[in-house]
């Protein structure tokens, strides 16, 4: 399996180590109530199909990207930085 | 940013990551006659590691420019000027290479040159750098790293982060038949056994 | 011995290199070129091995990897291989195989009473009837169906040799050498594409290597060696021979085994034996050809009956006569080229049993038309044949073509599904899902000139798509016999039970239809009750007819009833390629202080710690471990003892958010942290357990030094990455691990001042100047030296870290400092020994269940800021009475020894799970107390000091009263390390 890095090009997948769905987000820090937090660290869907995932490219240059992902047919869209995205929503915020 | 030591630190005497390992000699298959690989442990060269600070990329690029004439390097690629060399390390990270001076004298250098620009740390002694020369290293590479060894996708002076046997190395393509492989100190004596059995069908030779 | 069925002139064999070799004890002799399988027919040897189940006598069918039935032990002693396929072992000089699965002989075998008792070993067999009593199954079935079933034998010894793996990268993989492989390697390679070209045997040319086919007028082997030259001439192309592309993957990924060392008793000397390659390509051309498929008869595994591919192989590649009278039987043309190419090999051609109402072509042979073989005759091999109107045909060669399965495999592996073609009347590669093409006879192109117009096509786009100007190469003429014609027969009716569609795993027509009728009607099911298929020939030759038979039995067509998914491998690859160089010591990377020499050298124990080898001990004359660690804790509580304390992880931060990141990381506070002090942080994770600890020293106004546990640095320094690049990329902050730049040395014990005093002449060590958690940069004789007032041991103690490579020599200082005092080196276990004592956590306790209040740590959670795990923390389960807490033990009796892993139930309960309340976490044995203490967890442990509970080791059958006490056994005020 080939993931794509946003700096280093296509490497192989064992460069890369996996951390799950890319699209939950940590609650506010002033979220008081459990439930949220709950959501964020234990709750996740499991979709046949478009996934977004978090991999971390731990052989290589050590960032962490947001790779777009079929699940079933386990062709890859495309890839980001996270730290990108990351940005991008803190601005809109 | 403590000023560089001034005082030779003569009366250490000092060890390297490969110690005893690496013994000078021939190896391997003997009857094709020159070594496909020669090793060295490079113990003569200081490194740093180069992070960039948030929102700083152009100031860092601009005072690598104006001190020492180097382009930032993109990912992958490697700049030298003179005797000092930048590689692509990962994001927002380099590291700074240099021959004939000490990893304090180098930080300081850095430091003196790119202000507030960078975090910077001396790897000199956290790193060591294996020199790989002759004819089998890309062959011997492919052994151990997925990434594309092919001139094409590895080009001189190409600077990349990838895996060999599990480990996390930096592959630093200096010639056509060099390549210097840079990584963590405490792995070197593991990484080198593996290049070195990797060798044995071409045949290879270790030098002090 | 001579080769008596050797043919006098012909064959792709060096009649001049003579190779002996030994099968079953005897001596024999081939010649170069010849596979195992060959040279044994050659002899005359046509008995090679016992079937599986019923220990019937077996002969070679194929002449390649789809071989069912002639597996042998491959080698002697350690380096034995079983199960491998006299059609694919290159013959060496000094070759030594022998057959399997017979006892005493092959010829002569006990177990071969199987066969009378055949009626029994039906589909469903060992289910049925190893079903009670259930406590038979290991003493009694399992070892009687070990000894009568099997295969080959492991050697049981390690294997001697090496493997490796190795990565390739390429635009176009051509899977397949022969003449569609060739074509399409020609043009993707003389278009500068870098292509590789893998074939399983050990020469490029396939079907022309065993067929007679003419190109130019020429034998087609001569332009295949003539392809093969221009390929291995191209700078841009690879050529991998004994190759073979066992697995299709994700993403044009796939998977090769390069047999490098096979082609002798051991490897060349600096070789591995075997290669795994992973191979990244950009387009995939499959050629990899087509399996020729048996009809099913009565007796039709009878040695002397086999394909008539493999017929036609023997005669045209090696030159071997692999009878001397021949029946052929089939569906299709290709029987008049086997009975031509038999008599032009001197076999006598007795009848060509033609199962058509006509042929397409005349034959001088005497042809049955409209017959059908109905069962082969005789005991050990086969003596004749029976039609179906009663003729007796006296034979020792039953040739038989059932026509042609193209090589799906690799293409269905991408999770394609092959498509019927009942024109065919064979599986098709289904429409690619991944860069790849099938041609050739892989895609039901049987005709040679077909193939070669579909690789070239196949290889021009292939380099196309790579970005290559390419144009088809210059293809040869071919003139072969005539193909096709099929008229689909998949077995004639007859004594079922002895009509084999599996001869690797004795599934016969009878079975198939068993499985039928007791409910197993889908293929996937009637697969694994019958077995049919899982041999490790994987059914290379009996999935379609077995397959046919069952849509047969339910009255369906072959598209209805489906096919099963082919998976990797294509044939068997040795477990020991898979591994590689990662097995025995370097199953995985090891990690070496740079004080790992220096110890040597000062006569430690080491021993393993995650990837790390760690000092354990340093025993002096005839001491074990224990004895040299209580003297080393002993010594330095005493006076001052130093350890290598390198392996900590180190993490430089440096930047104007430093502390903010800190805070985030941390569940106590860093905003009040100066320069030149060090502060304990614990660090959680966000569902409010405890990560991971260590102390963190600012060194200057945005400069900080964390460390962290041996153990979890490489995991916090990922944390760490993702909370800054993920969650928090506004903060201004820049780290980076220094773990290995530093050498640290530990010195600790009352004289531990008096000593780093001797070595840092100039600085101000007293108390007031440095206190506890003091950290400072001093110089050391030139070289820049960090210093930290932090102990684990509880006595006064310093961290030194001075640049890697000098390690040694400032321990070497050290030492000599602290002579006048004693000064002893001790290691990991003394460590242990002396936080336990002090009552300090490690990932012994912390092991993923403690929270930072189970852990007594409750204090240190900030309620004024946000941290990782901070609300999670806070969950109600969490601050329940019951949780254990963390607590220290010592035994009532001192004279009991406490074990980590027991557990702690009540006084006055039973030994159950209802009554536990906790466990012991780390055990030593205190030489400073004189008696063996615990940290463990107890039910609201905190609130029980004074208390009696039982320690229950039931592994060990143990049972000691146990005190519950502080966990700080050792100077609970801390007045030893504030000295």
């Amino acid at each position: 399996m080939r993931i794509p890095c946003p700096l280093c090009g296509d490497r192989d997948s064992g460069e890369f180590t996996y951390l799950g769905d890319a699209t939950v987000r940590r609650p506010p820090a002033d979220e008081t109530d459990l439930e949220p937090w709950f959501e964020f660290v234990y709750l996740r869907d499991n979709p046949k199909g478009w996934h977004k995932e978090l991999w971390h490219h731990g052989q290589g240059c050590r960032a962490w990207v947001a790779v777009e992902r079929d699940t079933l047919t386990h062709e890859v869209f495309g890839s980001q930085l996270a730290r990108e995205r990351a940005i991008a929503e803190d601005e809109r915020a | 940013m403590p000023e560089p030591a001034r005082q030779k630190p003569s009366q250490f005497q000092r060890s390297t990551p490969l110690g005893t390992v690496a013994a000078p000699g021939t190896y391997g298959r003997t009857d094709a006659g020159a070594p496909g690989v020669i090793f060295r442990e490079r113990r003569d060269i200081a490194l740093a590691s180069v992070v960039c600070h948030r929102k700083r990329q152009e100031a860092l690029s601009q005072a690598l420019t104006e001190s020492f004439g180097l382009d930032l390097p993109g990912p992958g690629r490697s700049a030298t000027a003179g005797d000092l060399s930048l590689l692509f390390a990962g994001l927002d990270r380099w590291t700074a290479v240099s021959e004939g001076e000490d990893g304090p004298a180098l930080l300081h250098r850095l430091a003196e040159a790119l202000g507030d620009t960078a975090g910077l740390a001396d790897q000199s002694h956290g790193l060591c750098v294996i020199e790989m020369r002759g004819p089998r290293i890309l062959d011997v590479l492919a052994k151990g790293t997925a990434a594309d060894m092919h001139p094409d996708a590895f080009p001189v002076g190409a600077s990349i982060a990838t895996g060999i046997n599990h480990l996390a190395v930096h592959l630093w393509r200096q010639d056509e038949a060099c390549v210097r492989i840079t990584l963590l100190r405490s792995f070197a004596r593991d990484l080198f056994e593996f290049l070195a059995t990797m060798s044995l069908e071409y045949g290879y030779g270790v030098e002090s | 011995m001579s080769q008596d069925f050797r043919l006098a002139e012909g064959g792709l064999i060096d009649r001049e290199r003579h190779l002996h070799f030994k099968f079953d004890g005897r001596r024999y002799t081939g010649f170069a070129g010849d596979s195992l399988a060959a040279a044994l027919l050659a002899n005359g040897v046509r008995l090679v091995g016992r079937s599986f189940k019923y220990h019937r006598p077996r002969g070679v069918v194929t002449c390649g990897s789809n071989e069912p039935n002639a597996l042998v032990e491959l080698r002697t002693g350690a380096r034995k291989a079983p199960n491998m396929p006299a059609t694919t072992i290159e013959l060496y000089e000094g070759l030594v195989a022998s057959s399997q699965n017979r006892w005493p002989s092959v010829n002569f075998d006990l177990l071969s009473v199987n066969n009378i008792l055949a009626p029994v070993f039906v589909a469903g067999f060992y289910y049925k009837t190893f079903m009670w009593p259930a406590s038979w199954w290991e003493p009694v079935y399992e070892r009687f169906i070990r000894r009568a079933a099997g295969l080959g034998r492991a050697s049981g010894a390690p294997d001697p040799d090496r493997y490796e793996r190795a990565n390739l990268h390429c635009d176009v993989l051509v899977v397949g050498g022969g003449p569609a492989g060739l074509a399409a390697a020609l043009t993707a390679g003389r278009a500068g594409a870098r292509v590789v070209i893998c074939d399983e045997g050990p020469r490029l040319g396939g079907s022309l290597l065993s067929e007679r086919i003419r190109l130019n007028g020429e034998a087609g082997w001569r332009w295949a060696g003539e392809a093969a030259l221009e390929l291995a001439g191209l700078p841009n192309v690879r050529v991998m021979t004994g190759t073979t592309v066992f697995g299709y993957y994700d993403h044009n990924t796939l998977g090769a085994v390069e047999r490098v060392g096979e082609k002798g008793p051991r490897p060349p000397e600096h070789m591995p034996r075997e290669r795994m390659w992973h191979i990244d390509a950009g387009q995939v051309v499959i050629a990899a050809g087509a399996l020729e498929r048996p009809i099913v008869f009565t007796n039709n595994d009878l040695p002397g009956v086999m394909l008539a591919s493999a017929a036609r192989g023997y005669v045209n590649r090696y030159a071997v006569r692999p009878g001397s009278r021949a029946v052929v039987f089939g569906n299709n043309e290709d029987i008049y080229a086997t009975a031509d190419d038999l008599t032009a090999g001197g076999v006598e051609v007795v009848g060509v049993v033609d199962s058509r109402a006509k042929a397409a072509q005349s034959s001088s042979h005497p042809v049955y038309q409209a017959q059908r073989v109905v069962r082969a005759l005789g005991w050990r091999s086969v003596t004749g044949v029976e039609l179906g109107d009663g003729t007796k045909l006296n034979c020792d060669l039953v040739a038989v073509a059932g026509g042609w399965n193209p090589a799906v495999h690799l293409s269905s592996q991408t999770g394609v599904r092959p498509v019927w073609n009942s024109e065919a009347a064979a599986f098709l590669p289904g429409e690619p899902r991944q860069a790849e093409a099938s041609v050739g006879a892989a895609a039901g192109y049987f005709a040679t000139s077909d193939a070669l117009d579909t690789g070239a096509a196949a290889g021009k786009a292939a380099a196309e798509a790579r970005g290559r100007k390419a144009k088809i190469a210059d293809l040869p003429v071919a003139e072969e016999p005539r193909h096709g014609g099929l008229e689909a027969l998949w077995y004639v009716p007859g004594r079922d039970k002895r009509s084999f569609i599996d001869l690797q795993h004795d599934v016969t027509v009878s079975d198939v239809k068993l499985a039928e009728r007791e409910g197993y009607r889908s293929v996937e099911h009637m697969k694994r009750y019958t077995t049919l298929g899982m041999a490790t020939d994987q059914g290379k030759t009996a999935n379609i007819p077995g397959l046919a038979i069952l849509a047969e039995a339910r009255g369906q067509d072959i598209p209805e009833v489906g096919t099963t998914v082919f998976r990797p491998p294509y044939t068997p690859v040795s477990l020991g390629v898979f591994a590689g160089y990662n097995r025995q010591q370097n199953f995985q990377p090891v990690r070496r202080s740079p004080l790992h020499e220096w110890g040597e050298a000062h006569g430690a124990v080491f021993m393993e710690a995650g990837p790390w080898m760690r000092i354990q001990a340093f025993p002096r004359d005839g001491e074990d471990i224990m004895a040299a660690t209580n003297r080393e804790v002993e010594a330095t509580r005493r006076s001052v003892g130093m350890c290598d304390v390198s392996t900590l992880g180190r993490i430089d931060l440096q930047g104007p958010d430093v502390a903010e990141f800190l805070n985030r990381l941390y569940c106590n506070g860093w905003k009040t942290l100066p320069v030149g002090k060090a502060r304990y942080g614990l660090m959680l994770r966000e569902d409010g357990i405890v990560f991971d600890d260590g102390t963190t020293s600012r060194l200057g106004e945005n400069h900080y030094l964390m460390t962290t546990t041996t153990g979890q640095a490489p995991l916090v320094m990922t944390h760490m990455e993702y909370c800054h690049q993920v969650l928090w990329p506004e903060l201004d902050v820049t780290f980076v691990s220094v773990s290995d730049q530093w050498a640290g040395v530990a010195v600790a014990g009352p004289k531990s001042r008096a000593v780093l005093q001797k070595v840092f002449p100039e600085a101000d060590l007293s108390n007031e100047a440095f206190p506890f958690l003091a950290a400072g940069e001093f110089d050391l004789g030139g070289l820049p030296a960090r210093l930290f007032r932090i102990t684990f041991s509880g006595e006064l103690g310093y961290e030194l870290n001075v640049p890697a490579d000098y390690g040694p020599a400032v321990a070497d200082m050290i030492l000599e400092a602290g002579e006048e005092f004693g000064i002893t080196p001790y290691g990991l276990e003394a460590l242990d020994v002396m936080r336990i004592e002090k009552g300090h956590v490690t990932h012994a306790d912390l092991d993923g269940r403690v929270t930072a209040a189970d852990a007594g740590f409750g204090k240190m959670m900030s309620t004024k800021k946000d941290y990782i795990g901070r609300r999670l923390a806070e969950r109600p389960a969490f601050s329940e009475a019951r949780r254990p807490r963390f607590v220290g033990l010592r035994p009532v009796d001192r004279n009991s020894r406490l074990h980590a892993g027991a557990h702690l139930l009540p006084q006055g309960t039973t030994d159950s799970i209802e009554h536990d309340e906790g466990y012991i976490s780390s055990a030593a044995y205190s030489p400073t107390l004189g008696h063996w203490i615990a940290l463990g967890f107890l039910a609201n442990g905190h609130e029980r000091l004074g208390e009696v509970v039982r320690m229950v080791d039931l592994v060990r059958g143990l049972e000691v009263p146990v005190e519950v006490v502080s966990q700080h056994f050792v100077d609970p005020e801390g007045e030893r390390q504030n000295a």
